[in-house]
């Protein structure tokens, strides 16, 4: 996680941190998709207290419908938080160039 | 970390349905054939997929996300289930009564495998793409 440095809030910290989960999620949705065929497999889910991947209680097998969805989802979330970061950039980005650009 | 493994994951789900895909290939162009390498008719062929274990080193790098590396095609298996045995006593194969042992292979089983392996290579290839969309992201902050 990044430091709280000068002009840079938690905020970034905090976005930095949910892009890294947002990537470990969809390593473990991928890892769902391409077990999907693979006997005796238990369906993953990502914990976000725990912050690792734990075998899903609920449905043994993977559900295809809902790993895609997760997969969509996880996808805009992932870019939602990158605009995010960008925005809050340009917002420094006009204040350190006092509104000239 | 997250990203470059997750399009690893992918790749390894992309070519074990391939596997599977090349396996039913071969059912299908067999399912007349009464003469293999090994003597006898030709038997199905069947991936059987497994989660593929991760090294030790990146178990110790891993161990805290505790994802494994993908899928894999841990064994190619034949079908031990019984030949069709079909009545054509002018096939050079037939025995004594004229039977001939023909593959145990199933035509509308193995189109229904195939619809599932080719589903589940489009839904990998799903994960890929979006999974480069994320990294594309990644590289649009500025």
């Amino acid at each position: 996680m990044a430091e709280q440095i000068g002009i840079f809030d938690e905020q970034f910290g905090k976005l930095e941190r949910a892009m890294q989960v947002a990537a470990q999620r969809q390593a473990i949705i991928a890892h769902n998709i391409a077990n999907a065929n693979t006997p005796g497999y238990c369906a993953m889910e990502f914990d976000e207290h725990l912050m690792r991947a734990v075998e899903r209680i609920s449905n043994k097998n993977v559900n295809l419908e809902d790993e895609l969805s997760a997969l969509s989802k996880n996808s805009v979330d992932y870019s939602s938080y990158a605009k995010l970061i960008s925005s809050r950039l340009s917002n420094l980005r006009t204040i350190v160039t006092q509104g000239r650009r | 970390m997250g990203l470059n493994q997750a399009l690893d994951i992918s790749v390894s789900g992309i070519s074990a349905e391939r596997v599977a895909m090349e396996l039913i290939a071969s059912n299908i162009a067999n399912i007349n054939t009464t003469r293999t390498a090994f003597g006898g008719p030709y038997r199905r062929r069947i991936a059987v997929m497994g989660e593929e274990p991760v090294s030790f080193d990146t178990y110790l790098v891993r161990a805290q996300e505790q994802v494994g590396g993908g899928v894999e095609v841990v064994d190619i298996v034949e079908d031990q289930s019984p030949f069709q045995r079909v009545y054509k006593p002018g096939h050079p194969d037939a025995d004594a009564q004229g039977f001939v042992d023909l593959p145990n292979v199933d035509l509308s089983t193995e189109m229904v495998d195939m619809m599932y392996a080719s589903r589940l290579y489009e839904a990998n290839i799903t994960a890929f793409n979006a999974t480069k969309k994320m990294m594309q992201d990644t590289l649009q902050i500025q």
